[in-house]
């Protein structure tokens, strides 16, 4: 699956002082990535009303 | 090099940004009838993505871009984010133009700006012991560049005869792509403290844009099918918003090392200076203002150069430069990388045979669609639109050369 591959680049090649699960960790709690995640979703919500409208 | 020098070779990217934005209107204007919003805005894109492959690639190399890459590859996810909320804000900009009109719509999403300045505060200690001169000069600069457009929307576009309902989704599109816009900034600031170059991160930006916009044109437009006609139909136009992402490509990275050497705050005000550039060809080279007043043209015009002005002239202290600081160690301890660690040495920066074979090919795509273009029925004063390019040519050789001698395009 190129998405695992795509994963697994990420996650092999960050700093190699840092262990997978731990950088994974940080993207998943970083208010930087949530914040424009929780906007686009909005934003993608709020496309689908309007065209569909 | 000295902050005061960092300083001015922000502002100056973010007045050449406004150029090149404002440019990218142009050719869209041309098409603007007859196709579906998600197909301008896969045209757009797709524009911008072949464009990619030429004028950035031929000044670093893929060789420089894919080790910048690898050194901070957590940032492709924020790359990715940042294309895809691009994408959704200008599909949500063309609705709200088709149901309020230019005139309504544009001042409600410039309004990303104070979004940005918002988000630069809260996150990334922009302002942070600027003290009260500087604050109010960038605060009182932005929402001056937030009036002074209102103003040149309202002066130079009629707005459609609206219906309630295609009133309430125009202004809730506009105010969203608003948002979304001001939010893309979050991933640009964050690249910029790690020490991502801007060419490293528009490259993997595009494919975020472009995958998200092919998804909603494959969404909305029916399929496969009917996208693949609707796209042999508009042919003909498809020159013109080709020529919109290219220059879109150019603005967005002079916009992109504005927001690395000053800041969202500062950086993305002076880039919306893109409305002046939008009115120049709109009134001189299409002649949309005859039959219109003056006055508040030049007001918005003024009101806007003066918030410019405040701007600009708001060079961040040393205490805020240590906020700044603060915010890249933030990175650093997070993610475990080292911004100062070397390794995108002259060598990486060296081409290969086969970057000049994909630049040749996307120069081949460009001049393919150019003789399948058809000039479009709208009257240019050619005299007026040979000045504006000079100009902008002129601020892009400028600024790429201010670049090039002060940071090698870093």
């Amino acid at each position: 699956m190129p998405w695992r591959a795509w994963a697994g680049y990420i996650l092999k090649n960050s700093s190699p002082e840092m262990k997978t699960r731990e950088l994974a960790r940080s993207i998943l709690t970083d208010l930087h990535f949530w914040l424009p995640a929780a906007v686009l979703a909005l934003g993608a919500g709020l496309l689908f009303l309007i065209a569909r409208a | 090099m000295s902050d005061r020098h960092l300083h001015s070779l922000g502002v100056f990217c973010g007045f050449a940004a406004g150029a090149w934005l404002g440019a990218a209107e142009a050719p869209a204007k041309l098409v603007i009838t007859g196709f579906s919003p998600f197909l301008i805005s896969l045209g757009m894109v797709a524009g911008v993505f072949v464009a990619r492959w030429t004028i950035p690639m031929a000044l670093k190399g893929t060789g420089f871009v894919l080790l910048d890459i690898r050194q901070k590859p957590h940032l492709i996810v924020w790359a990715i984010l940042a294309g895809a909320l691009w994408a959704v804000a200008n599909t949500l900009t063309v609705f709200a133009i088709r149901d309020v009109g230019l005139s309504v719509a544009f001042p409600l999403w410039n309004t990303n700006s104070l979004i940005g300045l918002l988000w630069g505060w809260w996150l990334f200690g922009e302002l942070r012991g600027a003290g009260r001169n500087q604050s109010v000069r960038v605060v009182a600069g932005a929402a001056a560049i937030v009036v002074g457009a209102c103003l040149l929307a309202f002066a130079t576009a009629s707005a459609p005869a609206l219906g309630q309902r295609a009133a309430a989704s125009g202004i809730a599109a506009a105010l969203g792509a608003g948002v979304l816009w001001g939010t893309m900034y979050i991933p640009y600031r964050k690249a910029y403290i790690s020490g991502m170059n801007p060419l490293s991160f528009i490259t993997v930006f595009t494919f975020g844009e472009l995958g998200t916009v092919l998804l909603l044109a494959l969404a909305f437009e029916g399929g496969g099918h009917r996208l693949a006609s609707e796209i042999a139909r508009a042919r003909p136009g498809l020159f013109w918003l080709f020529l919109g992402g290219f220059c879109w490509v150019i603005g967005d990275l002079f916009q992109n090392y504005a927001v690395k050497y000053i800041g969202i705050g500062r950086g993305i005000p002076l880039s919306n200076t893109n409305q002046l550039w939008g009115l120049a060809w709109g009134a001189l080279v299409f002649g949309e203002t005859s039959g219109k007043s003056i006055l508040p043209v030049a007001a918005g015009s003024l009101i806007m150069a003066g918030g410019a002005w405040a701007i600009s002239s708001a060079a961040a202290p040393e205490r805020e430069i240590d906020a700044w600081s603060k915010a890249a160690e933030r990175e650093r301890a997070r993610y475990g990388f080292d911004p100062r660690r070397a390794g995108l040495t002259s060598d990486r920066t060296r081409r290969r045979w086969w970057e000049f074979a994909v630049l040749a090919a996307a120069m081949g795509v460009f001049a393919w669609l150019a003789s399948n273009a058809k000039r479009q029925p709208i009257a240019i004063d050619e005299a007026w639109a040979g000045m504006i390019v000079v100009a902008s040519v002129g601020l892009l050789l400028v600024g790429a050369g201010m670049l090039w001698k002060r940071t090698r395009f870093g």
